[in-house]
């Protein structure tokens, strides 16, 4: 469904894509991540023909942006990072503005409106004034006004920044159904445990470079350091037993313990495990033996966070 | 070597005490009055340093510098030709000559300057309060120390120091007009001064309407015209009053009309240069005259610092741009709302039901939720109620572009124009209608007419940029010239007032004098009975002056007629130039970044083809300025006027300037132009969706 190969962008001296080249096929969900600057946005206002691309080319939906961009803008739907309300209409008149740019007919407005504003819960607020709304429903009108066409690619640009917690979870409910549909979207947010648990694929993103694209399990294979490293396990030790450094040292003999790390002052035990199938219990049963009384004990689960943070340098552009 | 060691002793003593918590990384400073503070402080520095840092601020200043410099090099060449200044003369002759153009220069740089910087003062202004109402950032202001005053005070004075660096501009002129062409010091501080104190009342007006609008050419806008009410308005009044013999004015010296209007004190200032005669007042009057400025200054500044602080309360209370032109619903009716609120199962059953069912194009609404506001908002025409949707139209943009009203309340609209109404009324009976003033009035609604046009539009679309709509517009697939036409059709639809008003006065006064002059007949039997109750009236042989004996037997009443071929002919010009000038403004808009130097820009353009040129082709050359003349739309809409009054405008001669032409020339000028100004509106439009649609692939 987008298609770009070596998409560049200059701003002035500043490289925002650096030979950008991307493929998202129908009804996958694109999770698109990077630090600050790394050129999201600008990906996505290329894709959507707002900004045109230095060299390279992009294709949605087949088309070629800076051929048959009115093609193009009649079957995506972009919510902008920062979304600019008219302040002078109702959240009615809002989606009935752009249904009617559009061209949907008025007789078909209503209803419309009636489903987009129930997917999106703000039937309450149909006829509040769009200024008066706050950032989070702000928000979600934002993602409101996307669906009204009923668009088959979806550009969402940090969609959940500002919602609240229970807002957030909704919201990605909301975009996991619209998957469902059949939707393609392409969706770039900060919040990586969220991306990474309804994309089917993500991309990562540096300085204009694409350091990755692949499917999300295989991002969790490379945020692990080697690759002999399995699960990771911190076991934290109540007082009156054994002291950490004392069962590091029994376990370190285990042939199935890669690495042990341990804090006595804390009292916490790290266990790098080697990679296989392991069951956990074997630790728990070796810690007991060496009379060591377990407060908690908890296999550390591996986030997008690490493949991000081991991706990307951290540098600002 | 006490005066050290005072500061030293107090942080000693304060360490010990303060070395428990950490400190805070802000020296902690009791309220002083210090002068950066008085000044506005940051809020000067930052408007200063943005100011200074725009490419589009340098733009003016180099346009600015750039026509006074030509004006300047015009005036000094022809000045020269008639002094016969020639190349071989001596020192001493050359003195000479230059003393005796000296003063032509000076008039012609002073005039310049107080036609420019009050003008530039509004439109510098213009942008101070509203674009941080918009941006948001007048509330983050708000949660900061800084008081209301001092937020003005450092708009003020920042935009004060660009108004400065552009009368400087000027100073190497004026120095060497008084070093070498010996003009007199004060007659040449006094215009300076004027010039500065009416800049400084502009720019101050032009902060007040710029936190009561909402966008910058509003405020522009507003600012103009009540600079001009309050440069025009005491001066006819006391004028008015001085012609009613019963009013203690009667008595007053002449001068004093003069007196109450700054360009007219400053033109009398001009004329002590160019020795024209005798001042009508005393030499330091023109004091009065600044100090009254001035004073005028301190009250919009008191005025902006209210309008200020409603402004910041209103964005912190209700986010950017809320609380001004939306009205929201009443307690009453926002209970309705929040009743059904709270009870969500039982209100969304009935909404859905609602909406499939929704006849035609009619409101697609819950009954029971919004009957009040439906029936508010009936009451109050069109004014946006929360609670209420209106629907759209088929042209998103130029439905809510024609949503959006001109001015706040929606009694402004109809007062404005019931006053202006009151007024014509009042000159035609002053008058007795004649032609003079058919023509005066329409004239002067013309120019102000084409004044508006000029900032309508230059915000249009880079307004939207600035508040990130226009992305989002981008991506929908309105075709650029759909949001173009939306545009301008909506800004045609906030001038058509003016211009309805317009022709209605020239149909009123033209057409059908004979039918108005009855209108008048109860005012005379006012006068009678007045004439009949009160013996002051009646012994007073004065009170019946002769306009009013004039039209007091209304059968010798005369007034003029208009053909209605002219004031169709009229009409048409000043479309076609308003046409124009918005297209021009719009493109403008589209290609610059910002509102504020799109405006500038688009105002300067027209004050440059409609005023400079003519002026300057004036001074160069009398064949060139009759050619322009007959292409120029003011003059062309005079002419018409002119030649239709009393005549068929079809055969009559036209008046122009320098030789009489046949109505048939006349017309085919007439013609030529109205092509000519739409040919140049489509093709301003034509790039402007070229620049729209830039980015891609976008139908024109
Ligand atoms: N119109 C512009 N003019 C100049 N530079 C720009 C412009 N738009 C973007 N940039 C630069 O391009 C780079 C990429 O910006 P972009 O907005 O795409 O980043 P992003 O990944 O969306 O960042 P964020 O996570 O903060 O939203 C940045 O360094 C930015 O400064
Ligand atoms: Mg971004």
């Amino acid at each position: 469904m987008i298609e770009t190969s070596n998409l560049t962008k200059h701003f002035g001296s500043l490289v925002a894509l650096d030979s950008l080249t991307l493929s998202i096929g129908p009804g996958e969900v694109f999770g698109f991540i990077g630090p600050n600057g790394a050129g999201k946005t600008t990906t996505m206002r290329i894709l959507s023909c707002l900004t045109r691309p230095d060299a390279g080319t992009a294709k949605v939906c087949g088309f070629d942006t800076r051929t048959h961009g009115d093609d193009i803008r009649k079957c995506i739907g972009y919510m902008p990072d920062f979304l600019g309300v008219y302040d002078d209409l109702t959240v009615d008149e809002y989606l009935q503005f752009f249904a009617s740019a559009y061209g949907i007919a008025r007789r078909a407005r209503a209803t419309i409106i009636g489903q987009v504003l129930e997917l999106t819960d703000l039937t309450q607020k149909r006829h509040s004034l769009v200024d008066g709304l706050s950032r989070g429903m702000q928000q979600r009108l934002g993602v409101a006004r996307v669906l009204v066409h009923d668009p088959k690619v979806l550009l969402l640009d940090e969609p959940a920044s500002g919602l609240d917690p229970r807002a957030r979870i909704e919201m990605r409910s909301l975009l996991i159904e619209l998957a469902r549909m059949g939707k393609t979207l392409m969706v770039s947010s900060h919040i990586l445990s969220e991306l990474g648990e309804m994309s089917t694929s993500i991309g990562i993103i540096e300085r204009g470079k694409l350091l990755y694209a692949g499917s999300v399990t295989d991002a969790f294979a490379r945020a692990k350091t080697s690759a002999t490293q399995g699960d990771r396990i911190v076991v934290k030790l109540a007082t009156s037993g054994a002291t950490p450094s004392t069962i590091k040292q029994a376990l370190e003999t285990d042939h199935r313990v890669l690495k042990a790390t341990a804090n006595d002052e804390q009292r916490t035990l790290t266990v790098d495990l080697t990679t296989g199938e392991h069951e956990h219990h074997f630790l728990l049963e070796r810690i007991i033996a060496c009379q060591g009384r377990i407060e908690s004990f908890q296999p550390e689960v591996v986030k997008l966070e690490d493949a991000f943070l081991r991706l990307t340098t951290g540098a600002l552009q | 070597m006490t005066q050290p060691r005072t500061p030293t002793t107090t942080t000693a003593a304060a360490a010990p005490a303060e070395a428990a918590k950490p400190k805070s990384w802000v020296p902690r400073r009791s309220w002083r009055p210090s002068l950066s503070r008085v000044l506005g402080g940051p809020v000067f520095a930052k408007e200063v340093w943005v100011l200074g840092k725009r490419l589009s601020t340098s733009w003016v200043r180099f346009i600015y510098g750039f026509l006074l410099l030509g004006m300047l090099a015009i005036v000094v060449v022809n000045a020269t030709d008639s002094y016969s200044y020639s190349g071989n003369m001596g020192n001493l002759q050359a003195l000479q000559a230059y003393q005796q153009i000296a003063p032509v220069v000076t008039i012609a740089v002073l005039g310049f300057q107080f036609g420019m910087l009050p003008l530039m003062g509004c439109v510098l202004g213009g942008s101070a309060v509203c674009e941080e109402v918009r941006a948001g950032s007048l509330a983050t202001l708000l949660s900061t120390p800084l008081k209301a005053w001092q937020i003005v005070m450092g708009k003020l004075l920042g935009r004060c120091t660009e108004l400065l660096i552009l009368s400087l501009l000027a100073l190497p002129v004026l120095l060497m007009a008084r070093v070498l062409g010996g003009v007199n010091g004060e007659s040449l501080i006094a215009p300076t001064v004027l010039c500065a104190a009416n800049a400084l009342l502009a720019l101050q007006i032009s902060i007040w309407t710029s936190a009561r609008a909402k966008h910058a050419a509003g405020a522009i806008a507003g600012a103009i015209g009540v600079l001009f009410v309050l440069w025009v308005l005491p001066s006819v009044l006391v004028g008015v009053l001085m012609s009613v013999p019963t009013m203690p004015f009667k008595g007053l010296n002449p001068a004093f009309i003069t007196l109450l209007s700054p360009p007219m004190v400053f033109l009398v200032k001009l004329g002590d240069i160019a020795s024209w005669g005798a001042p009508p007042f005393q030499t330091l009057h023109w004091v009065w005259s600044v100090v009254s400025s001035l004073a005028l200054t301190g009250l919009f500044f008191v005025l902006s610092t209210r309008a200020v602080r409603r402004a910041m309360v209103a964005t912190a209370l209700l986010g950017p741009g809320a609380g001004r032109t939306t009205k929201k619903a009443p307690p009453d009716k926002r209970r309705a709302v929040s009743i059904s609120q709270d009870v969500p199962m039982a209100a969304t059953p009935a909404l859905d039901g609602a909406s499939p069912a929704a006849p035609l194009d009619s409101s697609p609404d819950s009954p029971q939720e919004t009957n009040e506001a439906a029936r508010q908002r009936k009451r109050k025409k069109s004014a946006v109620v929360e609670g209420y949707s209106r629907t759209v139209g088929d042209n998103p943009v130029l439905w809510r572009e024609v949503q959006q009203r001109f001015t706040r309340g929606q009694w402004a609209l109809p007062v404005a124009l019931g006053i202006c109404c009151c007024a014509l009324l009042f000159l035609y009976w002053m008058s007795s209608m004649k032609e003079g003033l058919q023509i005066g009035v329409a004239m002067f609604g013309a120019v102000i007419l084409l004044l508006l046009a000029a900032l309508q539009t230059p915000g249009a679309i880079s307004s939207e940029r600035e508040g990130r709509t226009l992305d989002v517009l981008l991506t929908t697939p309105l075709s650029a010239r759909a949001i173009l036409w939306g545009k301008l059709l909506g800004s045609a639809k906030r001038l058509a007032p003016l211009y309805v008003a317009i022709a209605l006065h020239l149909f009123f006064s033209g057409v059908l004098p004979g039918i108005t002059r009855y209108i008048f007949l109860p005012l005379d039997e006012v006068v009678r009975f007045l004439r009949f109750a009160s013996p002051a009236f009646a012994n007073n042989s004065d009170f019946i002056p002769e306009h009013i004996d004039g039209y007091r037997s209304y059968l010798g009443w005369d007034p003029a007629r208009v053909d209605p071929v002219a004031i169709l002919a009229f009409l048409l010009v000043l479309a076609c130039t308003v046409f124009m000038q918005f297209a021009v403004g719009l493109l403008l808009s589209a290609v610059m970044r910002r509102t504020t130097p799109a405006t500038i820009c688009n105002l300067l353009l027209w004050i440059l083809v409609w005023a400079f040129l003519p002026v300057v082709l004036a001074i160069v050359d009398n064949g060139l300025i009759d050619l322009y003349g007959a292409l120029h739309p003011v003059v062309l809409m005079a002419m018409v006027l002119d030649g239709g009054t009393d005549n068929a405008a079809l055969s009559a001669t036209y008046d122009v300037p320098d030789n009489n032409v046949q109505a048939f020339t006349f017309f085919v000028f007439l013609v030529l132009y109205c092509f000519a100004a739409t040919g140049v509106g489509l093709g301003a439009l034509k790039v402007a969706s070229l620049e729209l649609g830039f980015a891609g692939g976008r139908k024109r």
